[in-house]
């Protein structure tokens, strides 16, 4: 019997691979910067004395760590973007059909309500959104074993606020839920509402905590379509 | 503000890598007074502590338990002006959510710029401190005018 295909696969891939040469970068700048405030300290104390004047290599060698170090910066910002990996496809796109791809694909046993007006329509990519609402759901369906997940969408304002709920413990702090690799899950990365609050960002929406009485309610804004 | 005996600014440093603290340690002391940390509820701790306050604070963003907008958000809060300098890179940064208007030096900086930033955000502070006393102090001589 053979595994069905992963339609959201490649996008899945790209934007975890996005996210983890961010973390990369991120670890590999701090320590750039530490070899380049280091280099700076020795090179004022050694200035003044006599080795410095009399072996040329010296000054030489502290411009040349100088040089490397910020030459490295640079090379670690040119970004590995998702966009420069895969063409895009923007395109104007109902939000129950988002929420339908991503509820369809998504890797869990929970019970999934929509209740998603057919009129609330975005601007993007289907399958980044569709990727990100669908690290959205999973989080909620492993909110705990029996989990019951509730998807709901409106229009506010210029905003269309996509709403993912689940009646599991709850969800007190979402930065620290966001830090990349923090997870409370056996056997998960901790990279999924990283991801989906990247392709949010990029669809010039983001990601929030709403207020519930029960459980978690994690909120997708992204500009709506007059 | 010097850079020599007790008129050097006082500068409190957080961040959760101690390479780069101890870094950004040797970078500074030679013009002004240095503590570092590399928890936030620690620097928290230091400044309510602290007898003779710190003019800046500098922390990183990402730091586990309390990130630096946070911690920063914290110290703007105290009665005295302390000066909050984020030391970030642009991606956290604008993932970051920072309103709180705080200045920001992002990475990868060069040592001689984050000198010159610490150097004047401690003058700034000194000055508010000052004019805050010298406000206080006429008020105080209004009221008791008036009384």
């Amino acid at each position: 019997m053979s595994r069905q295909r992963d339609p959201l696969a490649l996008v899945e891939q790209l934007a975890v691979a996005e996210e983890i040469a961010s973390i990369v970068r991120h670890d590999l700048r701090n320590r750039l910067g530490a070899i380049r405030n280091a280099g700076y300290f020795l090179k004022r104390r050694v200035s003044t004395t006599e080795l410095w004047a009399n072996e040329p290599r010296v000054p030489k060698f502290f411009g040349l760590i100088e040089d490397e170090v910020v030459a490295a910066d640079a090379l670690i910002h040119a970004k590995l973007a998702l966009a420069q990996l895969r063409e895009r496809c923007i395109a104007e796109l109902s939000v129950a059909r988002c929420m339908d791809v991503a509820a369809g694909a998504a890797r869990v046993e929970a019970e999934i309500e929509l209740a998603v007006p057919s009129d609330l329509r975005v601007s993007g990519d289907l399958e980044e959104l569709a990727v990100a609402l669908r690290a959205l759901i999973e989080n909620a369906a492993e909110s705990h074993e029996h989990a019951r997940v509730r998807l709901e969408a409106a229009r506010f304002e210029d905003r269309a606020r996509l709403v993912i709920i689940d009646d599991g413990p709850g969800l007190s702090d979402l930065d620290r839920a966001m830090r990349p690799t923090f997870t409370t899950k056996p056997g998960r990365v901790g990279l999924g509402l990283n991801v989906a609050e990247r392709i949010a960002r990029r669809h010039g929406g983001s990601i929030s905590l709403g207020p519930t009485e029960r459980g978690a309610r994690l909120c997708l804004e992204l500009p709506a379509v007059p | 503000m010097s850079g020599s005996g007790d008129d050097r600014a006082r500068v409190l440093v957080v961040d959760d890598e101690r390479s780069v603290l101890d870094s950004i340690e040797a970078v500074l002391d030679e013009h002004a007074n240095v503590r570092t940390t590399t928890h936030p509820m620690e620097a928290l701790r230091l400044l309510e502590a602290g007898d003779r306050s710190f003019h800046v604070v500098c922390a990183d963003y990402r730091m586990p338990m309390m990130n630096g907008v946070t911690l920063l958000q914290r110290v703007a809060q105290r009665p005295e002006y302390i000066s909050c300098l984020l030391i970030t890179g642009a991606e956290e940064y604008f993932r970051s959510d920072n309103k709180s208007g705080h200045y920001v030096l992002l990475k990868p900086f060069s040592p001689d710029r984050l000198v010159a930033l610490v150097l004047q955000l401690a003058r700034v502070a000194q000055m508010k401190r000052t004019v805050g006393e010298l406000v206080g102090a006429q008020s105080g001589r209004h009221r008791t005018a008036k009384s």
